[in-house]
């Protein structure tokens, strides 16, 4: 043999090791409190419409829907988008990110398509912005690209692009929400929660899990936090381990 | 080295594997794979060194897929490597040219040159592979695993469940080429191809060769296939069908199985699959009182993903027997594989280790290869 591989692996292990071991806070787990099958085929993200008891949660097949707090579909959109893949609402409005037309479509409550924002992103179709939310801390709404790479976009209400910020805390980032002076990013393939300082979008902690397929979340006013699972079409709801 | 290091971080922050473009509901993607790799074979006995040590262009890739709305989708896929290796004109630079029809309710259907559904190995793409070589009997050498036809798919219960049903013309690759200049056999049938899978407990995507995820619940898919093709005339290219069995002259069928499984960073494969022939060419039997021939491969293959390293270690065993009427002609190899991900699969170092168990062949040999593979 020409190559001593055993030395080359080695030699590769342990000058890499060092660069990808990071420190990072010790993850927090969850305690599933109830589960929820969804009729809702491929199911990608929820929010919580404010002072209701409805989510709106949204599909792949680019379909938008009102629920109950189980999950259970009250009304469907008649409006048809491409890939719906995020979702947030305020007090009145509900905005859908579209992944692969890069388009952010408004509707109001009833579920009317009010207006759209196309937003310029030539990533990967499939490599979009999966996950929407509004940063009360910096007044506005930030939107997350899933991988390839993940970067932090900053929009104001009018969705015309503030900042950048380059996002490096998971492989990919499935969901956003913003709750209590925290921001939420929800990482599907590391099955994690990574709680980020909404004002510098640095890391504070990581909860984890152990879903399959987690593509949404979203966190009630009393700190219930909602998953979504697309593969398992389920909606989940955990409290905080806080032993 | 560090320099090499530090740049190979920076690339994986900054990587983008593809480029899409929107107008109106027309969506279209463009992407690139490009490997290449350092190869060295170790000869038995003498034998021209021509494999012996060399660098090869694994791939060079070029890939545009679309979709217009949810109704439809189109792929169309080039392999610009092949371009400058197809001088023997059996294999062609196509690898994709095929649309999708999805708005029909019953089913998708699938028109155009694209793979056939068969053998979970088969199906999971290239850049999704820890090791440089599929099993013997899956990478090509033993069934077509490309044609030019029809396909019917369905999904049911949350994904879990799919079928296909295809229809090809049975000429494989070759239906590309000048080898049949577009021609079918002289009987004008068709192959005839069906698989379904079972997982549980949500769809098991090709792509998931490694668990990357380290699954907390473990995730499992059961294969089932077969295809079967009835032929008046015999057509073996000289690199791409050694065996003479990919499109042999008679009737054959070809039944097979996979099981994969995930769980907390080990991934498993298991694939087996039995092809029946019975020969317009007799001498196939050997001169024994047969009506046919069974040609059988396996692959059993385990690898582990460790996140911290990001590396995936893979050890594999497969073997492949041609003609069960020949005795003592079991190809029988051992792998090991090492994946570095520097950035996913976009980016990864990809070493793979053959060790041949049948030492008695006097033209098998061992093998490394070592490379890297980027998508843009």
């Amino acid at each position: 043999m020409y190559i001593n591989f055993r030395v080359l692996f080695v030699t590769v292990f342990f000058v890499a090791l060092p660069f990808f071991a990071q420190s990072k806070p010790k993850p927090k787990k969850l305690v599933l409190l109830s589960k929820a099958d969804l009729s809702i085929k491929e199911p990608s993200d929820i929010c919580i419409l404010p002072n209701t008891n409805k989510y709106a949660i949204v599909s792949d097949n680019g379909l938008l829907f009102l629920t109950d707090t189980n999950g259970v579909v009250l009304k469907e959109a008649d409006f048809k988008g491409f890939d719906f893949e995020g979702v947030f609402a305020d007090e009145n409005k509900i905005y859908v990110s579209d992944e692969r037309s890069r388009i952010i479509y408004v509707f109001d409550y009833n579920l009317e398509k009010i207006n759209s924002h196309q937003l310029t992103y030539y990533g990967g179709r499939n490599s979009g912005f999966e996950s929407i939310t509004f940063n009360k801390n910096k007044n506005c709404f930030v939107l997350i690209t899933e991988k390839h790479p993940s970067i932090i976009f900053e929009y104001d209400k009018d969705f015309k692009e503030l900042k950048q910020y380059p996002y490096t805390f998971s492989s990919d980032v499935s969901s956003i929400t913003y709750h209590k002076e925290h921001l939420y990013v929800l990482c599907d393939e590391e099955k994690k929660i990574l709680v980020l300082n909404p004002n510098d979008y640095s890391l504070e902690n990581i909860i984890q899990l152990s879903d399959i397929n987690p593509e949404g979340i979203a966190i009630t006013e009393d700190g219930r936090i909602l998953i979504i699972s697309d593969d398992g079409q389920y909606l989940k709801k955990y409290s905080l381990d806080t032993k | 080295m560090k320099k090499i290091l530090y740049i190979m971080l920076l690339m994986s922050n900054t990587v983008f594997a593809q480029y899409s473009f929107n107008a109106g509901n027309n969506n279209l993607e463009l992407s690139g794979l490009l490997n290449m790799n350092y190869n060295n074979r170790f000869y038995l006995k003498d034998h021209p060194d021509n494999k012996a040590d060399v660098f090869k262009l694994a791939t060079a890739r070029f890939k545009i897929e679309g979709r217009v709305s949810n109704d439809y989708e189109y792929k169309l896929q080039l392999d610009m490597a092949r371009l400058g290796y197809s001088g023997d004109g059996e294999f062609p630079a196509l690898l994709d040219a095929n649309f999708t029809i999805k708005k029909l309710k019953f089913t998708n259907i699938t028109m155009g040159y694209q793979k056939i559904p068969y053998s979970r190995s088969s199906l999971t793409g290239f850049e999704h592979q820890t090791m440089w070589q599929r099993g013997e009997v899956a990478r090509g050498q033993v069934f077509s695993r490309r044609d030019l036809g029809v396909v019917l798919s369905k999904d049911y219960w949350k994904q879990r469940v799919n079928v296909m049903l295809g229809a090809f013309t049975g000429q494989g690759e070759t239906i590309m080429t000048d080898v049949t200049g577009g021609d079918n056999d002289a009987s004008g049938k068709l192959e005839y191809v069906g698989r379904v899978e079972l997982s549980y407990p949500s769809k098991f995507k090709y792509n998931e060769t490694l668990d990357l995820n380290h699954s907390d619940i473990p995730k499992i898919s059961l294969g089932l296939n077969g295809r079967y093709v009835e032929r008046q005339n015999t057509l073996q290219t000289l690199n791409k069908d050694p065996y003479g069995l990919k499109i042999i002259g008679g009737e054959k069928t070809m039944l097979g199985m996979d099981l994969a499984a995930n769980y907390k960073g080990f991934s498993f494969l298991f694939e087996a699959h039995n092809m029946n022939v019975n020969p317009t060419d007799k001498s196939r039997l050997q001169g024994l009182n047969k009506t046919s021939f069974n040609a059988i491969g396996s692959i059993i293959q385990l690898s582990y993903y460790n996140r911290i390293l990001k590396s995936a270690f893979t050890a594999r065993y497969d073997d492949f027997i041609e003609n069960d009427l020949i005795p003592n002609s079991t190809m029988q190899t051992l792998s090991g594989g090492y994946n570095f991900l520097l950035d996913g699969y976009s980016s990864m170092l990809r070493v793979q280790y053959w060790y041949r168990l049948d030492r008695t062949q006097t033209d098998t040999y061992d093998q490394i290869r070592i490379g890297w593979q980027q998508k843009f």
